[in-house]
């Protein structure tokens, strides 16, 4: 029997009326009367002593004997400064259960919310989770994190994230996410839904003729109301403007005005109380959601509660709550909601189908899972064995490699205190966000600051064929350590090294006279920075020979490695659709992250076979490609720990 | 009586019509000068820009180049045994980063004027936008 440690400070923030607020509030509720085994001895709320706690909240939560609500001195986050106020509340919270003298698991319900800086316990004995509702942010990193105050406050975040043990996600999707998006070992990600939330018991009627649709909505980019809106038109006409379509939350006049110009019959409500917002749930003929991307999407499961026909986007999100239940439609095509709508208007409501998604989606359910995550035996973190220096190129860049380092830092940082060395940061493109430097030691080098002459750690070098790498092959042609080789010909990063001035055109011409000699593998351009290396390590079995044979001819001495590719992987795969198209390879290479993966999912790809003649990126593609397609594959979790076995001999 | 009205109405009209014209005429020859030397003022922009940019260029090149010291290392190797050259390759790689590494240490004026310049680019562009 231990104490569950839930830091709801998301109560003291404007946040506890939205989605992340109501969903905590449901689940502890659930917590406390869900304790079938007994599982804690009690269940201690964590808030500040600084701000006020919501009183409905407090009294609420007061009625359940095993919950007990501390205030501690908590400070709300330093956006300047954010590591020194979460220091201060990491020693507050040390301190905390240090006298409480028990052991027990400590939840940080909403890490991310911006004002907040809450911090995970350095106590043994206490196995940290973290409640995850979305990755938004980062993966629409183009249209949230452009400003560079609310990029270091989201992002410096995810230093804390990376301490969790567990991950529980509020939906198989976020479960996806988390991996695919941040590199987190599948085992430690579980999924444990949610349910409808009651907004009043009471219902107050809103003057507004029938017909209607609802559209529950936000005013943000990403729940696509502009094409919606465009998508209502079309059908609507078919119609005769029969239908008026209702639509919540709060726009301002000018937004009004816009998305008024766009359809005929739109009724906006502004923000509306749960008594009313249950009267359009219960009159309306249909609900619309066209969200491009949802963490749970709660209004979905609302509406089934009422009875309540859905039309609304294929999305990963909807598609695990049901396949046949809601009439689903492409967000990004008008008129594809306009045939989702006619759907949804011409069907009947299933409601055995909408009984079994309740029975499933309920707080009680998202607690017995939370509890189960929580009793397994979770291994928490062990003290850092060592510091090692990773050293690429342009990790937000164009190169697939860059997506190596990235994606492996949530688990090589578990064991190791991590310094990273970026050779050209372009910045023209980004196709993924590099959040390095907000979470980590973290360096740029450039042709002023070539070297990073650092001999007591261990080195870690990925090298591929790129321009880009020129800087990480000058510092691995001179500081042995563990290349990560991940083409088989240097030639570019040569070429670029001698155009930079990294070294002269002698040198260059010795290489290229070493290359000449070196008939076996012509072109390579690779034998002088095998040479001096510690370990080499490859990803195919094609390039392992050759490099084999290289060494023996040579007779040099590093070890050689043979690593299978990782991949980020799925937590649940059997949400991705099943239907796919032909894609052209090229343009998937060219995509940024999240339309990579979005369009990689839905693809029918003809690769390449054997690995030795094909570059890095499609390597990787063809790896990446076999996590939508049921093939087995070797995620972050495992290329690190043969990596620490690595840095373990190097030592 | 209304006759002769009308043709002084008429005389009248075409008289400013013809002043128009000229006016219109002046304008034009008005306008034709002033594309004219603007013309001439874009090109001695133009010029003075390139000239300007030559010059940054000559500068900012001798400024690193004095401040960087010599080149990078250069070894000179008349051999074909490749274990032989490979050896000579790590000895030339291990100079060449003595060298740059020594001359990351000891310049720090280089550090400072590359830092310099690279902000007051990255201002102008920006301000330029």
């Amino acid at each position: 029997m231990a104490k569950l440690f839930l830091d709801a400070q998301v109560f003291q923030t404007p946040a506890l009326h939205r989605g992340m607020g109501k969903y905590s509030f449901e689940l502890i509720k659930a917590l406390s009367i869900q304790n079938p085994r007994s599982q804690w001895d009690s269940i201690e709320l964590i808030v500040s002593s600084e701000f006020p706690l919501d009183s409905t909240i407090e009294s609420e939560l007061s009625v359940f004997e095993i919950v007990n609500i501390n205030r501690l001195p908590l400070a709300q986050n330093d956006i300047l400064n954010p590591e020194t106020t979460s220091k201060a509340n990491r020693a507050v919270i040390d301190e905390f259960i240090k006298e409480t003298d028990e052991g027990g698991t400590y939840v940080i319900l909403s890490l991310m919310q911006g004002e907040l800086s809450s911090t995970f316990p350095t106590s043994r004995g206490i196995s940290r989770a973290v409640l995850f509702y979305d990755l938004i942010p980062l993966i629409f990193h183009k249209t949230y994190l452009q400003n560079p105050i609310t990029r270091k406050e989201y992002l410096s975040k995810l230093r804390e994230l990376f301490m969790a043990d567990i991950f529980l996600a509020i939906s198989k999707t976020v479960a996806n996410d988390l991996s695919i998006f941040l590199g987190i070992d599948t085992a430690k990600i579980v999924s444990i839904d949610g349910g409808p939330i009651k907004h009043d018991s009471k219902t107050d009627l809103v003057d507004i003729d029938k017909p209607f649709i609802l559209m529950p909505t936000g005013n943000d980019l990403r729940k696509n109301n502009n094409r919606a809106i465009e998508g209502f038109e079309i059908f609507n006409r078919k119609y005769d403007y029969k239908y008026s379509l209702v639509i919540t939350s709060f726009f301002k006049e000018e937004q009004i005005q816009e998305l008024s110009g766009l359809s005929k019959n739109l009724i906006f409500t502004g923000n509306i109380s749960g008594a009313k917002l249950n009267y359009l749930y219960d009159n309306a003929d249909l609900l619309l959601f066209p969200s491009e991307y949802e963490g749970l999407g709660l209004p979905v499961l609302e509406a089934l509660e009422h009875n309540l026909k859905v039309a609304c986007s294929d999305i990963t999100v909807f598609r695990e709550i049901s396949l046949k239940s809601f009439a689903f439609f492409d967000p990004m095509l008008a008129y594809s909601i306009a045939e989702g709508l006619e759907r949804a208007v011409k069907s009947t409501f299933d409601i055995a189908d909408a009984n079994k998604i309740l029975n499933k989606y309920t707080w009680e359910n998202s607690a017995i899972l939370m509890n189960n995550a929580l009793s397994k035996n979770i291994p928490t973190q062990t003290t850092k064995s060592g510091s090692v220096n990773i050293v690429g190129s342009d990790y937000s860049g164009n190169s697939f490699v860059s997506k190596f380092i990235l994606q492996s830092h949530a688990e090589i940082s578990r064991n190791y205190n991590v310094s990273y060395y970026e050779a050209y940061s372009t910045k023209a493109v980004e196709r993924r966000i590099n959040f390095i430097p907000y979470i980590a030691e973290f360096y740029q080098l450039s042709r002023e600051q070539a070297i990073f002459a650092n001999n007591s750690h261990v080195n870690i070098y990925h090298l591929s064929n790129k321009s880009e790498d020129s800087l990480v092959l000058l510092n691995a042609l001179s500081v042995p350590g563990i290349l990560m080789l991940h083409d088989m010909t240097l030639f570019n990063t040569w070429l670029q090294a001698l155009k930079d001035g990294l070294i002269s055109r002698e040198r260059y011409q010795l290489e290229a006279q070493i290359n000449d000699l070196h008939l076996q593998f012509k072109d390579s351009w690779i034998v002088s920075v095998l040479s001096v290396q510690k370990v080499v390590v490859v990803f195919s079995k094609i390039n392992y020979k050759n490099i084999l044979a290289i060494k023996e001819k040579l007779n040099l001495s590093f070890k050689v490695s043979l690593f299978s590719l990782p991949s980020n992987k799925l937590v649940y795969p059997e949400i991705i659709a099943s239907n796919k198209n032909s894609t052209d390879v090229e343009e998937l290479l060219n995509l940024d992250d999240v339309y990579y993966e979005s369009k990689l999912s839905k693809s029918k790809i003809e690769l390449v076979s054997g690995y030795g003649d094909v570059s890095s990126e499609e390597h990787l593609l063809k790896i990446e490609y076999g996590k939508y397609n049921n093939v087995e594959q070797t995620g972050y979790g495992v290329f690190v720990t043969e990596t620490s076995n690595l840095i373990e001999m190097d030592k | 009586m209304v006759t002769k009205k009308a043709d002084d109405k008429y005389v009248e009209l075409k008289n400013s019509i013809s002043k128009l014209e000229y006016e219109l005429q002046m304008s034009n020859e008005r306008i034709a000068y002033l594309q004219g030397e603007l013309d001439q003022v874009s090109s001695l922009k133009t010029h003075i820009k390139k000239y300007a940019k030559k010059q940054a260029r000559r500068i900012d090149n001798g400024i690193e180049s004095k401040l960087a010291g010599d080149d990078t290392f250069s070894p000179v190797v008349p051999s074909t045994d490749i274990k032989d050259l490979v050896k000579r390759a790590n000895t030339a790689d291990m100079l060449n980063f003595e060298k740059i590494q020594n001359m990351q240490h000891s310049s720090f004026k280089l550090r400072v004027y590359s830092k310099t310049k690279h902000t007051i680019i990255g201002y102008l562009r920006a301000v330029k936008k």
